[in-house]
């Protein structure tokens, strides 16, 4: 059964996961997976569906866009890649990055591109805004995947270097240690 | 996928809050290089050590580098020598203790503990030439720690190994005199000794422990502090029963983390993981005190009226915390009251809020017992002794660990200033009262029966 990816945008407000699986109960196609999120006023979510019958993946798309629409909501549909897209049998090792210092323009760039540089994958990224003692500091978090082939001692020089460019404090930790103090 | 508080919350316990992995400390059995030629066993524990523990430094460095946790220490245990070197004189053991130090030098760890003698019950010769080494072996070298345990539930107090303990605290100052008696801060005399304590100067490997395992002691008084005043932040009625859980619950979440690291330095050096031991253990720095955790919970310095209770409860939530954490949990497990070692305590010393005797009475309900406490230096043997036969019995009687590690300072009186250096911080001395009143009680020598099982009221 091929299995479809939808993203839907849109500002948040209730009914709208409400309004989202009904469209697709109605479309027959089931939701097997789903993410939302909400980040100051926007909703975001992403599902992968299965298409139980069938249908072209025009229909889909087409009957999704006009039912949300009305909501003020956008919505995307494709084919879900085989594998997830992700079909490596390398080791990877599970790390926590964490920045904290004042929010300036490319900082993110320059430590995401450093990431990639080391082919280091970003699994999960939150940055938030928190009231400092002085003034307002920008906190990032990235859980990332740290290829078994890369030294945890060069991904730690690599993200120094930006976060000395940026003036932030930067750590990397294994995931293990932030699993071994909160989830008991 | 971890949430934002998670994170942070973690991070900020080790970034501002002084969480450490305090002590890795490689436990490394002797048994196996016993000989009666001093030479041969000289050479077999230095090769043992070295061949065992040349890799723990760069391992602990590592494995700190993975979590973002630093191992603060590294240190190694040994078996005890008493029992391990029993063929030899004095001399000879002033010569292993030579040996282990320049082990510990060599693979680079700040101590060795082990230069201990167990003598609840009575002396073997071997630990009678090793208590009469100790003085010697203290202050001709750097990195080695001793212990002497005099007293047990089972067995009852040593008083002749106490009194002799006196006079050998008396000798290791003379000899260490130019440091403010700086030996005397490497000597621990215990009743209930665990065989597997990680922290110095009581570390040595039991006799029932195996080849080689990896004991680790997890601090964080600065942790537990900034959890109770954060709770009274959100919560200024927060009762004390609400507070124990906190502090239990923070126990906990530090255990976790000392378990973890623990258990990968153990399988990377492929020795046995053998416990974790959480203790509220300070430093001379500030925000890494137990002292602040008594005002933290409404004393206004420790010392004062009530804590005797402020420590029970610490001390007790720290346990059951520790406990829900691990199975693996051993040690000494509690809060660690050091005069010098906490600039809180020992300013409370200094300022009069805190004297021997109400230190005293706070050991029958902390961890350890009367630990790093600054003695004037004319404070006699029989006094010393009779001070260390009270910290005994409070151990015997109470089923616990109790230990006493003074420093009768050479030349100096209460109310100046000792200075040790380090993590061993530095203390204003404390007057003694009554210095010369037991001699006839500690002369008397002989051994203070084991307690009775039964009728406990």
């Amino acid at each position: 059964m091929h299995k479809l990816v939808l993203s839907v945008l849109g500002k948040d407000r209730p009914g709208i996961v409400a309004k989202v699986s009904a469209t697709l109960a109605a479309l027959g196609c089931n939701i097997e997976d789903c993410s939302q999120t909400i980040l100051q006023t926007e909703f975001a979510a992403i599902f992968i569906i299965s298409n139980r019958e069938a249908r072209p993946l025009g229909e889909v798309e087409r009957s999704l866009r006009e039912e949300l629409a009305e909501s003020g909501l956008t919505a995307r549909i494709k084919p879900m890649e085989e594998n997830g897209g992700n079909s490596t049998t390398e080791t990877f090792l599970p790390f926590v990055v964490t920045t904290k210092g004042p929010d300036r323009l490319g900082m993110i760039a320059a430590l995401s591109g450093a990431m990639a540089e080391l082919c280091c994958n970003i699994n999960n990224f939150r940055a938030i805004v928190r009231s400092g003692q002085k003034r307002e500091e920008m906190i990032t978090i990235f859980e990332i995947s740290l290829p078994g082939t890369v030294e945890l001692k060069t991904l730690k020089e690599r993200l120094e270097t930006v976060a000395r460019s940026f003036a932030l404090e930067v750590s990397v930790q294994h995931s293990a240690i932030f699993e071994a103090t909160n989830k008991i | 996928m971890f949430s934002d508080r998670e994170v942070l919350s973690t991070l900020e316990m080790i970034k501002s809050e002084n969480l450490d992995l305090r002590t890795v400390t490689l436990g490394v059995s002797l048994f196996d290089c016993c000989s009666d030629d001093a030479e041969r066993f000289q050479e077999n524990i230095f090769r043992k050590i070295v061949g065992l523990a040349s890799q723990l430094v760069g391992v602990c460095d590592e494995v700190g580098e993975k979590y973002g946790v630093p191992v603060v220490n590294k240190r190694i245990a040994v078996s005890p020598v008493a029992t391990v070197g029993a063929p030899f004189s004095t001399a000879q053991l002033v010569e292993i203790a030579r040996v282990l130090d320049r082990a510990a030098k060599e693979v680079g760890v700040d101590f060795v503990g082990g230069f201990t003698a167990l003598v609840e019950k009575g002396f073997t010769r071997g630990d009678r030439a090793l208590i009469e080494a100790i003085p010697e072996a203290l202050a001709v070298t750097e990195r080695l720690c001793s212990s002497v345990n005099v007293a047990s539930t089972r067995a009852g107090i040593n008083m002749d190994a106490v009194w002799l303990m006196g006079k050998t605290i008396k000798r290791t100052a003379e000899m260490t005199a130019a440091r403010d008696g700086l030996g005397c801060a490497k000597l621990v005399i215990f009743a209930n000794i665990p065989q597997d304590i990680p922290f110095m100067a009581g570390a040595y490997l039991g006799i029932g422990e195996p080849d080689s395992v990896i004991n680790v002691g997890v601090s964080g008084p600065g942790v537990v502090n900034q959890a109770i005043l954060r709770a009274r932040r959100e919560n200024s009625d927060i009762s004390l029963g609400e507070l124990s859980e906190i502090i239990k619950r923070t126990a906990c979440r530090v255990t976790r983390v000392g378990e973890l690291m623990g258990r990968e330095v153990a399988q990377r050096l492929k020795a046995r993981f053998g416990i974790v031991d959480l203790s509220l253990a300070p430093t001379p720095n500030v925000g890494d005190s137990v002292g602040e955790i008594f005002q933290s919970l409404g004393l206004s310095r420790i010392g004062v009226p009530g804590s005797t209770a402020v420590l029970a409860m610490v001390n007790d939530a720290v346990k059951k915390g520790g406990a829900f954490a691990s199975c693996n949990v051993g040690g000494l497990s509690g809060a660690f009251i050091p005069v010098s070692e906490d600039l809180n305590i020992a300013a409370a010393a200094a300022d009069g809020y805190l004297c021997l005797e109400k230190l005293e009475a706070m050991t029958s309900v902390c961890s350890v017992g009367l630990d790093m406490v600054a003695l004037p230096g004319d404070t006699s043997a029989e006094t010393l002794a009779g001070i260390i036969a009270d910290e005994m019995a409070i151990g015997m009687i109470n089923k616990k660990t109790t230990a006493a590690r003074l420093i009768p300072v050479p030349g100096k009186k209460a109310g100046e200033k000792a200075v040790f250096g380090g993590l061993l911080g530095e203390a204003v001395i404390m007057p003694v009262r009554c210095n010369e009143a037991c001699h006839d009680f500690i002369k008397r020598g002989g051994l203070i029966p084991a307690p009775i099982q039964s009728m406990t009221n």
